[in-house]
C-alpha cells in the first residue's frame, strides 16, 4: 500500500523540529537545513502511516489533503 | 557584563539582565555560574534542534556540578535522584529519549488532549464558583494551583484529595530540579521529593498492571512502538514526572498570564470584548511570560556560536525568555499584543524536547481566560508590587492578589 494520493503541507511557523514525523514515516519526512520537517517523497510510506505522523505532531504542523484518484 | 542570574533585579525583571546580553554579547560566558548564556532567537532555536551537539542528560549535569570528591558518595547517598533522572524524559538523550517519547506521545497528541476540554471547563468553573464571592483572593492559591493539579490527577486517574500530599513532594523536588549547586540541603530536598512521588505512584502502576482499566496508566502499559514497550520502572518515573511537571509549570503560566493581562489593561479589555482572540492571546502570554525562562544543556563537541568557541563539556543556558523578545524576530517585542500572529515563540522549547504537555497547558489556558473574560471582565490586580521565586530556570510568582469584581 504505497500509493498515497495526498497533498502534504507543513506549517513552518508551527514546526518545532520534534522529529516525531521523521520517526513515524521516515520515507516521507526528512529534516531540512533548519532541522524542520520536509517532505521528500509523498509516496514513501502508506497513507495510514502518514496520517499517524500528522496526528502525532505535537504542534499540529502537518496537514494532509487527500486528493481524488 | 556581570551579575547573578538569580539576583533580585534579574528575578524581578529577567529582561533587565538578558536584554543587554542579547544586544551586546549574545553568546556570553558567565564566570560566576561557569556557563554560556545564549539569548538570541536564531541561536536558541538552532541549538535546541541539535540534540547531537547539546545534551540534556541530567546525570551528566550532576557530574558536572559536583566536585570530583563528592561524585561517588552523592551517587550512593542520593541514588533515587539518579534512578529517576535515568528515565526522566526531559533529562535524557537519544536513543533513550525517543524510546520513551514515541510511546507516551501517542496519548499526548493535540487531538487526544482536546477530548479533555469539557471536563477541564467544568473544573475551571467549579473553582471560580468557590471564589466568586470572596474578597481577598490569591489567584495562585485559590485557582492556578488547584486547577492544574486536579487536571493532572484526573489525567492519571488519581483521587483529588491526594493533592496536598503530592504538592508537598512536588515542591521538594522543584527546589532541587530547577535549582543549582552542590549544597546537601538541596540534594536532600530533591531526594525527599522524588522518593515521595515514586512511592505514591508505584503501587498504582502495579495495580493497573494487574487489573488494567481504560485509564492513562493502563494505556501506557499497553502502548508500544515497533514492538518496544515501557517497563514498570519507566512508567513509574514518567508518572512521577507528570505529577510534578504536569502542574508546576501550568500553575506559573496561568498566574503569569493573568498578571500580564491585568498589567496591560487595554489588552485585557480587548480580549473581553473579542474572545476569538483567546488562542493568540495564550501564545502571546507564553512568549512574554512563559513558565520556563531557560533550558540547560552541555556541549557534546566543540561548537562555535557567534564567533565564540564553546568547548566540549561546557554548560550552555539557552534562554528562551530572552529569545522570545528578540527584535530581530518580533516587531515591538516588549509590547503585549493579544492578536499577535504569527508567533513562533520558544516558550515550550524546540526540537526533540518540545514540551510533552504543551497541548494540555494550552487547553487549560484557553479555558481559564475564556471563563474569566466571560465572568469577570472587571477583574483587577489587588497589589502594587509582585514578587517572583528566585529560581534559575523558572518564572514563578509568589502571590497574585486580585479582585474579581
Amino acid at each position: 500500500m504505497k500509493n498515497c494520493r495526498a497533498r502534504i503541507s507543513i506549517d513552518y511557523d508551527k514546526c518545532v523540529g520534534s522529529r516525531i514525523c521523521t520517526a513515524i514515516a521516515p520515507n516521507v519526512f526528512v529534516l531540512n537545513g533548519d532541522s524542520q520537517a520536509a517532505v521528500t517523497n509523498v509516496e514513501g510510506d502508506a497513507l495510514e502511516t502518514i496520517k499517524m505522523a500528522a496526528e502525532a505532531c505535537p504542534v499540529s504542523a502537518i496537514t494532509i489533503e487527500e486528493t481524488a484518484e | 557584563m556581570t551579575g547573578d542570574l538569580t539576583s533580585p533585579e534579574a528575578v524581578a525583571d529577567p529582561e533587565s539582565y538578558f536584554g543587554p546580553l542579547r544586544d551586546k554579547d549574545p553568546v556570553h560566558w558567565n564566570e560566576q555560574r561557569k556557563m554560556w548564556i545564549v539569548t538570541r532567537y536564531d541561536d536558541v532555536v538552532w541549538a535546541c534542534r541539535q540534540p547531537h551537539l547539546f545534551s540534556s542528560d541530567k546525570l551528566g549535569f550532576n557530574v558536572k556540578e559536583l566536585p570530583e570528591k563528592d561524585r561517588a558518595p552523592y551517587e550512593q547517598k542520593f541514588s533515587p535522584i539518579y534512578k529517576a533522572y535515568a528515565n526522566w524524559l526531559s533529562a535524557v538523550d537519544n536513543p533513550l529519549h525517543d524510546h520513551i517519547r514515541l510511546i507516551v506521545n501517542q496519548v499526548w497528541t493535540p487531538a487526544q488532549i482536546e477530548k479533555r476540554r469539557a471536563s477541564i471547563r467544568q473544573l475551571v468553573h467549579g473553582l471560580l464558583d468557590e471564589i466568586e464571592n470572596k474578597d481577598d483572593i490569591d489567584f495562585i492559591k485559590d485557582f492556578t494551583l488547584p486547577l492544574p493539579i486536579k487536571v493532572i490527577l484526573d489525567f492519571l486517574n488519581f483521587p483529588h484529595e491526594d493533592w496536598k500530599e503530592i504538592k508537598k513532594y512536588s515542591d521538594s523536588w522543584l527546589f532541587y530540579h530547577f535549582g543549582g549547586g552542590t549544597d546537601e540541603a538541596r540534594w536532600q530536598s530533591g531526594m525527599d521529593g522524588i522518593e515521595g512521588l515514586t512511592r505514591y505512584v508505584e503501587p498504582r502502576v502495579k495495580e493497573r498492571r494487574a487489573r488494567p482499566t481504560d485509564d492513562y496508566i493502563s494505556a501506557l502499559i499497553k502502548a508500544e512502538w515497533k514492538g518496544d514497550r515501557l517497563t514498570d520502572e519507566e512508567i513509574i518515573v514518567h508518572c512521577a514526572n507528570l505529577l510534578f511537571s504536569g502542574h508546576e509549570t501550568t500553575t506559573n503560566l496561568l498566574a503569569n498570564g493573568m498578571h500580564l493581562l491585568l498589567s496591560n489593561r487595554d489588552q485585557w479589555d480587548r480580549l473581553c470584548a473579542d474572545q476569538s482572540l483567546i488562542p493568540t492571546a495564550v501564545e502571546e502570554i507564553i512568549r512574554m511570560e512563559g513558565a520556563i525562562k531557560s533550558m540547560l544543556r552541555y556541549a557534546l563537541e566543540d561548537v562555535e556560536m557567534k564567533g565564540k568557541k564553546i568547548h566540549k563539556g561546557d554548560l550552555v543556558l539557552l534562554v528562551n525568555a530572552a529569545a522570545n523578545r528578540d527584535a530581530a524576530k518580533y516587531a515591538n517585542p516588549q509590547q503585549m499584543d493579544v492578536g499577535r500572529r504569527p508567533n513562533a515563540h520558544l516558550g515550550f522549547g524546540q526540537g526533540i524536547h518540545i514540551c510533552l504537555g504543551a497541548p494540555l497547558a494550552r487547553v487549560e489556558s484557553h479555558e481559564t481566560y475564556l471563563a474569566l473574560s466571560q465572568r469577570f471582565p472587571q477583574m483587577k490586580l489587588a497589589a502594587e508590587t509582585f514578587e517572583y521565586h528566585a529560581i534559575l530556570r523558572g518564572r514563578a510568582l509568589k502571590k497574585l492578589p486580585v479582585k474579581l469584581k
